[in-house]
C-alpha cells in the first residue's frame, strides 16, 4: 500500500462513517469468531467485537501498518477478550481434577477421529474454560506458547500441557459425542 | 502435527464461519455513535477546563502582579536623609512628627477656607518637590547641597503650617517629641 493511501485510510478511518462502515462489514465476521471461540459467548462475543472495532477506529494513529488491519483489529480484540477473562478471574491453569476425571488419559489417541467443524467446536465447549483458551489461541490465532504465556500469565509448560490435552480430549470427544 | 491440526489449518476459513447475533451492525453504528459523541464532548470539556483555568491565571496575575509592583513598594532609585547618615536621620524625624502634628491641626479647619485651601496647595507641591529631591539624592550620590534643600523644604512646610496657625489662631498639639 503507497504511503499516501496508508494515510488516507487512517484519516478515513478516524471519522468517515462509510468507509468505518465498511471495515467493519469486511472483517467483523473474522474479529467475531476469534472472540467467540476465546469467550465462548455470542453476546459478549459481539460486545468485544464492537469495543475493538471502536478502540482501533480512535487509535488508528497507532496502526504502523506492520500487518493487515484485520489482524491488528483481531489482536485488539483478543487483547480485550483475555483482560475481560483475566478480570473474571477465569481459571487459567491446568487443572487437576478435570485428568481425574478422564480428559488426556489416552494421551497419544489414535488420529482416527471423524473431524468436522461443528464436532470439533462441539467437543471444544466441553473443555475447560482456560484449557478452550490456550487451544484457540494456539490453533487459530497461531499464537506460541511463550506468547500465550506471557499474555495469560501462566508458564510456558502450562500452556503447553493444556494445549496437548485440549487436543487428546477433542479427539476423543469428536467419537464420543456422536456414536 | 496431529491430523486434528491438519484438518483445522486446511479448514481454516470453515472455523471462521459464525455469524455475529442479528442487528449487530445497527448496535455497532449506535456504539460508534455514542463513542464519537463522548470523545467530543470530553474534547469541549478539556477545553472549557482549560479556558477556565486561563482565565483564573490571568485574573490572580492581575490582581497579585500589581501588588508586588504598587508605586507605595516600590523605590525608583531614591533614598531618604536616615539612610545618609544617623544625624541625618534624627532631624528627618524630628521634621516629619512636627509635620505630622501640623497636618492633623490643619485637618481641623474647613479646606474650603481660601488662605487653608491655598496652604496646603503649597504643602502638596513641597511634598512633591520633597519627593523629587529624594530622587536626586540618590542620582547625585548624596550630594550636600540636596541634603541642604531637603531640610529647607522640611523647614518651609514646618513654616507655612506655623504662619497658618498665627493667622488663624490655633494652637499646634505641641505635644513632648
Amino acid at each position: 500500500m503507497a504511503i499516501e493511501d496508508f494515510q488516507l485510510l487512517r484519516r478515513s478511518l478516524k471519522a468517515d462513517h462509510r468507509v468505518q462502515t465498511e471495515v467493519y462489514n469486511s472483517y467483523c465476521g473474522k474479529v467475531y469468531n476469534s472472540c467467540l471461540r476465546i469467550l465462548g459467548d455470542a453476546h459478549e462475543a459481539e460486545d468485544f467485537m464492537h469495543e475493538a472495532f471502536i478502540y482501533a477506529f480512535a487509535k488508528i494513529d497507532s496502526f504502523r501498518g506492520e500487518s493487515a488491519l484485520s489482524t491488528w483489529i483481531c489482536r485488539i480484540a483478543i487483547n480485550k477478550c483475555l483482560d475481560h477473562l483475566k478480570k473474571r478471574r477465569v481459571k487459567l491453569e491446568y487443572d487437576d481434577s478435570w485428568e481425574q476425571r478422564g480428559a488426556g488419559a489416552t494421551t497419544g489417541s489414535p488420529d482416527n477421529a471423524d473431524y468436522d467443524v461443528q464436532r470439533i467446536f462441539k467437543a471444544m465447549e466441553h473443555l475447560p474454560e482456560g484449557c478452550r483458551i490456550v487451544f484457540s489461541l494456539h490453533i487459530f490465532e497461531e499464537m506460541n506458547h511463550q506468547a500465550i504465556a506471557a499474555q495469560l500469565g501462566i508458564r510456558e509448560a502450562s500452556s503447553r500441557a493444556q494445549y496437548a490435552r485440549a487436543k487428546n480430549r477433542i479427539k476423543e470427544l469428536v467419537n464420543e459425542l456422536y456414536v | 502435527m496431529s491430523d486434528l491440526e491438519k484438518y483445522i489449518n486446511r479448514n481454516r476459513e470453515a472455523f471462521d464461519g459464525a455469524n455475529p447475533p442479528e442487528g449487530h451492525q445497527e448496535r455497532f453504528l449506535r456504539k460508534l455513535e455514542k463513542n464519537e459523541q463522548k470523545e467530543h464532548h470530553s474534547t469541549v470539556t478539556f477545553w472549557r477546563v482549560v479556558a477556565a483555568v486561563a482565565v483564573i491565571v490571568v485574573a490572580a496575575a492581575s490582581l497579585i502582579i500589581p501588588r508586588f509592583n504598587h508605586p507605595d513598594d516600590v523605590h525608583y532609585g531614591s533614598i531618604s536623609l536616615g539612610e545618609v547618615s544617623r544625624e541625618l536621620g534624627d532631624v528627618e524625624f524630628y521634621y516629619d512628627s512636627e509635620l505630622a502634628k501640623g497636618y492633623a491641626a490643619l485637618a481641623t479647619l474647613s479646606a474650603n477656607d481660601p488662605e487653608v485651601k491655598s496652604a496646603l496647595e503649597e504643602l502638596e507641591n513641597l511634598g512633591k518637590e520633597y519627593n523629587s529631591l529624594e530622587k536626586q539624592l540618590y542620582e547625585s550620590g548624596r550630594h550636600e547641597a540636596v541634603i541642604t534643600a531637603m531640610i529647607e523644604n522640611f523647614r518651609l512646610r514646618l513654616e507655612l503650617i506655623e504662619a497658618l496657625e498665627q493667622k488663624k489662631n490655633f494652637t499646634l498639639q505641641n505635644d513632648s517629641i
